[in-house]
């Protein structure tokens, strides 16, 4: 049952009358309870892809076109009040940095449960019930105190742990979590981790899960998209891209990274820079980078085509044999 | 329990800032050409009498034995006696007081009632007409001297339109209500600067805020932009708001000096403008004694009210 | 000191007041050597005293008890707290943020002169011509040199930042969380970079991250740090495939690994619990209040780090009854590139 459908989504930021088209054509597609991952470097714009389907941009300054239907409802056009119903309730966010993401005047408790009776309106001793439930289900450890405290008093895997509570308290069918363990040690990092998976796999929500860190990937999710210079340039189950990427981009990113027993060896790169975002393109934007490109590569509309179970954006997909995670 | 301790330790520390305060300005006194007997005799009396007099009234001894003397009779409640009329100061100080404390509240109302709206509203509309319209405006709001912005209004309600008096106010306890008509002016005249400062300040805080991570997140959470600008962006800009408030009391009370001059009202701010002209050092000491009393008073409370606003500070 | 020495720190603690009267000791009588020409990765989370230890090797903080011995001859101890610039020539540091490390009103060529500059010794007409062979050893050219830091990526801000730690010629080089800002393939760049120059320069670099992955790839030995204190030391091999101490485990199986399900280790540790704060650590052996392994013993004994056979050495009280597991084979193998 695919929850969420999103087809040539593309977002554009304009200053005066300079447009930036910083997400292009991407398209993806989630099923309930499915864990899918968007990879890319920063630049790549993935998280602008996450804050469309939030409709968190300004609309002053964004323009958005294509599709995104949720549980089919549209949310592409969706007039502010009915985005902010279906926020924090149908779908809602998880974001990178815990130290700056809660209300520093505000006890976590209140937070959580000013959350809990906007949609699910409970009187309020009972989204207080709910709200201690949930922070012990997190792992906050006594609850019923902790309810009365401030961000500042915990420790940022505590904060992101009342983030994930915040995300998860009206039992959202999508969670996008963007980057959510990338601020914290790798030790809490791997507690968030199997928290994402547990909490999700018991509320069945599925997680769009934004991160640069294809290890993360691997550890959580079925499948993937991998996005470069605003577009999607691979997708896939995991084991695949990972074992046989298809796309250049993809295949240099794996090759870059290091790994325990590989001392003394170089690690492969990618020359070249990110392009900037917003910026325009001939051809192929990963080209001019590319170990394998030709002249035709630089010419026309590059398209996604299928190819295993996935996709693949690259005219010489078919031909290249790269190298992958093993 | 530590709430306390935070008042006692600025009660004391309120001590020595007193002491600076009077001791400056009973310095400068002294270096005032003439003194009070002179200016008691009058034009017509001896060297002699004029001797006497001084002797009489003290102003023989050393600087810093008359400042003993007084300082510690003020700690005590005795803020001594006028050289001119004989009369008790702290009587005639509180008699005056609650003219003065008219206007400054007045005024404290309209400045907090009219910047802080005006304030979230141009933070709301940060960037465009609106929002650069309203900064024009407070900028010469900042700009114009309260005092000058009185004798405006006295022109023309007052003088013109017949509405308010232009000067003389009556007795806030004798006559509330007629108190409450003559403070009208002066209040808006003082307030109307005031609001332009809060606004301001309140317009930057509320703007850091509504691009801060935490108000992502209450969007993320879909509450409505009223709920996220009027309670929670606007309650962390209150620390801002709450310092800017207690600079503003502050100015009100230093002001009165200028508007109950303009509106002849008699608060406390005449009442030392007279004293300084008859050289009455006793009574412009007592005047600056409560003043800078009262301004601490306010800080204090805004010490306070930062703790019960911001739960990192307790 | 034996000859492959660079410098070796002896029961080495920096502690900082907090408050009025608490003391945190972010480390805490650590002993480790760094040997000539190798790259020694430092590892830890947060409250791991890993940059407090490097600053006190630089001699930014002033260590409160041990002593730091160079070879050349030079010690430093809590009583000769004046932070000599020949320290400071002697060991470089490079930090994380490429961005604030760079004036932004110099272009590049000066930042990287500026060592120079301050240090003296070297004349004036010689300076330049310093930094730019040292610029031109990165990678970066001389029109480059010219921009200013705002006209750089961030990759070539950071390799601007090692050129100026290395025109003094130090003996030392500090990696301070220098790619952590990075993006993975230019942190690659940079790994590859700094790898290039130990082995042009023989500089002995010590590396310092809380990414297990890339110090495993970068280093020729790794120190383990845990609240202030060394609980393990080996080589990165071995240290890889057969950790000693449980810490380390844990956080070789916290690392995500890039590979397909049927390569990712079977059961992952998963710690309980926040790392402790440094101002009151647990008991005993910091590490037993999240460690599974903990018997009653280990809230009470404080372990000393002991030598085991080669170059290894841990501090557990279990550490021989211990069998802890390290990353898979399958994944510690080489890959071997392969394009067509």
């Amino acid at each position: 049952m695919t929850l969420l459908d999103v087809r040539d989504l593309s977002v554009t930021f304009w200053s005066g009358t300079q447009p930036s088209p910083v997400v292009t054509d991407v398209s993806l597609s989630i099923g309930e309870g499915e864990i899918v991952g968007l990879v890319g470097e920063s630049g790549s714009g993935k998280s602008v892809t996450g804050l469309a389907l939030m409709g968190l941009h300004d609309p002053r300054v964004t323009e958005i076109r294509g599709s995104a239907v949720l549980d089919g409802r549209q949310l592409v056009g969706m007039p502010e009040r009915g985005l902010r119903k279906l926020r924090g309730s149908s779908i809602s966010m998880i974001f990178q940095e815990p130290m700056t993401a809660l209300d520093p005047v505000d006890t976590i408790g209140s937070q959580l449960t000013e959350t809990i009776r906007t949609h699910l309106r409970l009187p309020h001793a009972a989204a207080r019930d709910r709200a201690v439930e949930l922070l012990e289900r997190v792992g906050i450890g006594d609850a019923e105190r902790r309810f009365s405290a401030y961000p500042f008093q915990l420790s940022g895997g505590m904060r992101q742990r009342v983030v994930f509570a915040l995300a998860l308290a009206c039992r959202p069918r999508l969670v996008i979590a963007d980057e959510p363990t990338t601020a914290v040690d790798v030790t809490i990092q791997a507690q968030l981790l199997r928290l994402l998976t547990d909490l999700t796999e018991e509320v069945g929500t599925a997680v769009l899960l934004i991160t640069h860190d294809l290890g993360v990937v691997a550890e959580v999710c079925q499948r993937m998209y991998t996005m470069y210079g605003g577009r999607v340039v691979e997708s896939g189950s995991v084991d695949s891209v990972l074992e046989v990427p298809k796309h250049p981009y993809t295949a240099g990113l794996l090759g870059s990274i290091p790994r325990a027993g590989g001392e003394g060896q170089r690690l492969a790169t990618i020359p070249g820079r990110v392009p900037r975002p917003g910026s325009i393109h001939e051809g192929c934007i990963f080209e001019p980078r590319c170990a394998f490109s030709l002249p035709e590569c630089a010419v026309g509309e590059i398209p996604l085509e299928p190819m295993g179970d996935g996709a693949v954006r690259c005219i010489r997909a078919s031909e290249l044999t790269l190298a992958g995670a093993l | 329990m530590r709430i306390l301790k935070v008042i006692g330790g600025r009660l004391l520390s309120m001590v020595p800032t007193l002491i600076l305060a009077t001791l400056v300005v009973f310095a400068l006194q002294r270096l005032i050409p003439g003194d009070a007997a002179n200016a008691i005799a009058g034009e017509y009396a001896t060297a002699e009498q004029v001797a006497l007099i001084r002797e009489r009234l003290g102003l023989n001894q050393p600087f810093l034995l008359q400042y003993w003397n007084w300082v510690t009779g003020a700690f005590s409640g005795n803020l001594g006696s006028s050289l001119h009329t004989g009369e008790p100061i702290l009587p005639l100080i509180l008699d005056r007081l609650p003219t003065t404390a008219l206007v400054a509240t007045g005024a404290l109302l309209i400045a907090v009632m009219i910047g802080v709206p005006f304030g979230v509203w141009a933070a709301s509309n940060a960037g465009t007409r609106i929002d650069r319209f309203f900064t024009g405006i407070t900028t010469v709001g900042i700009a114009v001297p309260n005092f000058w912005l009185g004798m405006l209004l006295v022109l023309l309600f007052a003088t013109t339109l017949h509405l308010f008096p232009a000067t003389g106010g009556a007795d806030p306890i004798r006559d509330p209500l007629g108190a409450l008509h003559s403070a009208v002016l002066p209040s808006i005249a003082l307030g109307a600067v005031g609001a332009a400062e809060i606004g301001r300040q309140v317009r930057s805080a509320m703007i850091e805020n509504l691009q801060a991570d935490f108000v992502r997140t209450h969007r993320a959470k879909g509450l409505s932009q009223g709920v996220i600008v009027w309670r929670h962006a606007l309650k962390n800009s209150s620390l801002p708001l709450a310092t800017v408030i207690g600079l503003q009391v502050g100015t009100f009370l230093g002001s009165a000096v200028a508007i109950e001059s303009v509106f002849g009202l008699s608060g406390i701010g005449s009442l030392v403008v007279t004293a300084t002209n008859q050289r009455d050092y006793p009574v412009i000491q007592g005047v600056v004694f409560v003043l800078a009393l009262l301004v601490l008073a306010a800080t204090l409370i805004v010490d306070i009210a930062y703790r019960i606003l911001d739960p990192r500070i307790r | 000191m034996t000859a492959a020495q660079l410098v070796s720190l002896e029961g080495v603690s920096v502690s900082f007041r907090v408050g009025w009267k608490r003391r945190v000791a972010a480390v805490n009588e650590v002993s480790v050597e760094l040997r000539k020409g190798e790259i020694f990765g430092l590892i830890g989370e947060s409250g791991s005293g890993k940059s407090t230890l490097a600053r006190a090797l630089v001699g930014l903080v002033p260590i409160s008890a041990g002593r730091v011995s160079w070879a050349d001859g030079r010690t430093v101890t809590p009583e000769a707290r004046s932070r000599t610039t020949a320290t400071q020539t002697r060991s470089q540091m490079v930090f994380q943020d490429p961005h604030s490390a760079l004036d932004p009103r110099r272009t590049i060529l000066q930042s990287v002169r500026e060592p120079l500059d301050v240090q003296g010794g070297v004349p004036h007409a010689e300076r330049s011509a310093r930094a730019l062979e040292k610029l031109e050893l990165v990678g970066l050219t001389a029109e480059q040199g010219r921009r200013y830091p705002h006209q750089l990526s961030g990759g070539q801000k950071q390799r601007a930042n090692i050129a100026r730690a290395l025109v003094t010629d130090p003996e030392l080089l500090i990696c301070d969380e220098s790619v952590a800002a990075l993006d993975v393939a230019l942190q690659a760049e940079i790994l590859n970079l700094i790898q290039d120059l130990r082995d042009r320069l023989g500089v002995t670099v010590l590396f310092i991250s809380h990414d297990l992955s890339v110090v495993a790839h970068i280093a020729t030995r790794i120190g383990v740090m845990y609240l202030g204190e060394v609980v393990e030391v080996g080589t990165a091999a071995e240290l890889a495939a057969r950790p000693l101490h449980p810490y380390t485990e844990a956080l070789l199986s916290a690392q995500p690994m890039p590979v397909p399900s049927w390569a990712q280790p079977r059961d992952r540790i998963v710690l309980s619990g926040d790392i402790p704060s440094p101002i009151s650590p647990p008991s005993g052996c910091r590490f037993h209040t999240r460690c599974q392994y903990a018997v009653e013993g280990c809230s009470i004994v404080h372990p000393e780090r002991d030598s085991r056979d080669g170059d290894r050495s841990v501090a557990c009280i279990r550490a021989d009854e211990l069998v802890l597991s390290g990353v898979p084979v399958t994944i510690l193998r080489p890959r071997i590139e392969e394009v067509r």
